[in-house]
């Protein structure tokens, strides 16, 4: 009877234990999506941009907001350098992405053996109501 | 004077600067606005003042979909994972309802093993009439936010619809009479010169000089985009609407009691449907399926053949060989003889069809034979349509049947041989599935 119940408490606790671990997922889990959020603001924001420089004619003045000061910037460098961005960016999004499969499959692994668990403390206390 | 001093100085002497600053200051990532150069002034304070901030969330490509959906309203009460049901052998109270939302169709929940035949369920014992208002609640919050996003958008698009106007009409005269910010509270009179010049902010700090008429086109891109992203949450507001009026149904239902009656349809035709797909239907279906592959391999390689006639031959013979030919099967002949006769040559080629099989373990002189007499025969008659001609096979072996051109095939069907040949590559199926 007393094994039991300790058993039962260990188990509490180990369901205790997941349930933390569960929500820290969630937790990184919500933080990937703020973050890519943001990138994808900033993805639609630089193809924007580059749209519109594809659109200006070669000879035209473009200027880059660098902190507080306009920079005459070349239309070529500053293509390239939006091409650049958004290289970037679709790169940080895809590896955001796979981690965040990563996590999701760690979450759905700690469900389960959570779920187990419960259920394996339902049965012992089954067991006990029975006894 | 440093360009920030430049840029300031003009701010404060011109509405313009405020542009700058407040972009810079990153309130919003990406302004609507273009900002007239600094030399030259601008008129249009408070207006633009408020075109700026563009909340960066208005940037998000397309309204949420799949994954960046917030997640459907759920039970307050989150539980772990979803209780397998089983409604009657277990407590139904035990039902979880927290899978609901992806079921939600039809209302159709989960495939249970169901030991009884038909089980009765309040539907308030599924879904607790406060959940599903919850949920409707919850639905209805997200309705409006969209809303809230919807409205935040026509404003921008009425103000990019102003802009246009206004830089329109700036060029119109060399210089403009204005009065002039000067911070918060003061004007003073000014003068709006260069009306023709703008700088405006293409995004993520990229500024461009242009015309009024370019600046204008600028505008009215960004103004197709506003409404494509309207339209968007537009759908994506009908959705949930939708998805509204099912909870509120649900719970209404809930609320009087409504009972959930299922049978187990399962038992009696999905069941056998279940058991049967792996077996013969699929199986037959499949097998024609690679059985047309093979066809078409082979009506591949016969056209190539087709120059090499000899080597054709031989390869017939390895077809004949192998693939265990039924005396009833049809063996239309040899694919290569692009001046093969057949169809007026009926007896010949049925000849042909009957001894194809014996002359199957030996390397077929027979065929050969046949064919040669036919070529003798009639060597001149022209060809007029490639035509597929398949045989028919009991068993699950290689394909047997050979590409044939030849004119018309109706005379073949009077051998009396059972499956008709199909002159269409269609009817191949029909006869299979006899």
């Amino acid at each position: 009877m007393a094994s039991s119940s300790t058993a039962a408490r260990e188990l509490q606790k180990e369901l205790e234990g997941k349930a933390n671990d569960l929500s820290k997922i969630q937790k990184d889990i919500s933080k990937n999506h703020q973050v890519r959020k943001k990138y994808t603001i900033q993805l639609g924001e630089n193809e924007l941009v580059l749209k519109e420089l594809d659109l200006l004619n070669e000879d035209a003045n473009v200027y880059k907001l660098i902190g507080p000061v306009l920079v005459k910037q070349d239309l070529a460098e500053a293509n390239a350098n939006v091409r650049k961005r958004i290289e970037y960016i679709s790169a940080e999004l895809k590896r955001l992405d796979s981690t965040l499969q990563d996590m999701e499959e760690k979450q759905n692994s700690k469900k389960e053996a959570i779920y187990k668990l419960q259920q394996r403390i339902q049965s012992l206390q089954a067991g006990k109501a029975k006894a | 004077m440093t360009p920030q001093r430049w840029l300031e100085g003009g701010g404060q002497k011109l509405g313009g600067t405020r542009v700058v600053q407040r972009w810079k200051g990153g309130s919003c990532n990406f302004p609507f606005l273009f900002s007239l150069r600094q030399p030259l002034s601008l008129l249009l304070s408070s207006r633009r003042r408020q075109l700026l901030p563009l909340p960066t969330f208005l940037l998000a490509p397309a309204p949420p979909t799949s994954s960046h959906r917030p997640a459907p309203p759920r039970p307050a009460v989150q539980r772990f994972p979803a209780t397998p049901c089983r409604w009657s052998a277990s407590s139904p109270t035990e039902n979880d309802t927290s899978d609901w939302t992806q079921h939600s169709e039809g209302r159709g929940w989960w495939a249970m093993e169901e030991p009884v035949k038909g089980t009765v369920t309040s539907l308030s014992s599924i879904y607790s009439p406060e959940d599903a208002q919850k949920a409707s609640v919850r639905v209805q919050e997200q309705i409006s936010e969209y809303e809230k996003q919807v409205q935040q958008l026509q404003s921008f698009l009425n103000d990019n619809t102003n802009l246009v106007n206004l830089v329109k009409k700036l060029p119109d005269q060399l210089h403009h009479d204005i009065m002039v910010p000067f911070g918060k509270a003061a004007f003073f009179p000014g003068k709006l010169i260069h009306t023709n010049e703008f700088l405006v902010l293409l995004g993520e700090g990229y500024y461009a000089d242009r015309t009024s008429k370019q600046t204008i086109e600028i505008l009215k891109r960004r103004g197709k985009d506003l409404e494509s992203q309207i339209e968007n949450l537009n759908a994506v507001i009908k959705d949930l609407k939708y998805e509204a009026s099912f909870f509120d149904e649900t719970a209404t239902e809930a609320a009087e009691g409504v009972v959930e009656i299922r049978e187990d349809y399962v038992d009696e035709v999905s069941d056998e449907e279940e058991k049967d797909t792996p077996t013969p239907g699929e199986d037959d279906f499949a097998r024609i399926l690679s059985r047309i592959d093979e066809l078409e391999k082979e009506e591949m390689e016969s056209e190539m053949a087709e120059e090499a006639e000899d080597e054709d031959k031989v390869d017939l013979s390895h077809l004949l060989s192998h693939t265990h030919i039924e005396p009833e099967v049809i063996h239309s002949e040899p694919k290569e003889s692009s001046v093969l006769p057949i169809s007026k040559n009926s007896d010949l080629n049925l000849s042909s069809n009957i001894k194809a099989p014996a002359s199957s373990a030996s390397n077929n002189t027979l065929p050969r034979a046949v064919e040669q007499k036919k070529l003798e025969s009639l060597p001149d008659t022209p060809v007029s349509k490639n035509e597929v001609l398949s045989t028919r096979n009991d068993s699950s072996k290689a394909f047997t049947g050979s590409i044939v051109e030849h004119t018309h095939n109706t005379e073949k069907s009077q051998t009396g041989q059972p499956p008709a040949p199909a002159s269409k590559p269609v009817s191949r199926f029909k006869m299979r599935k006899k």
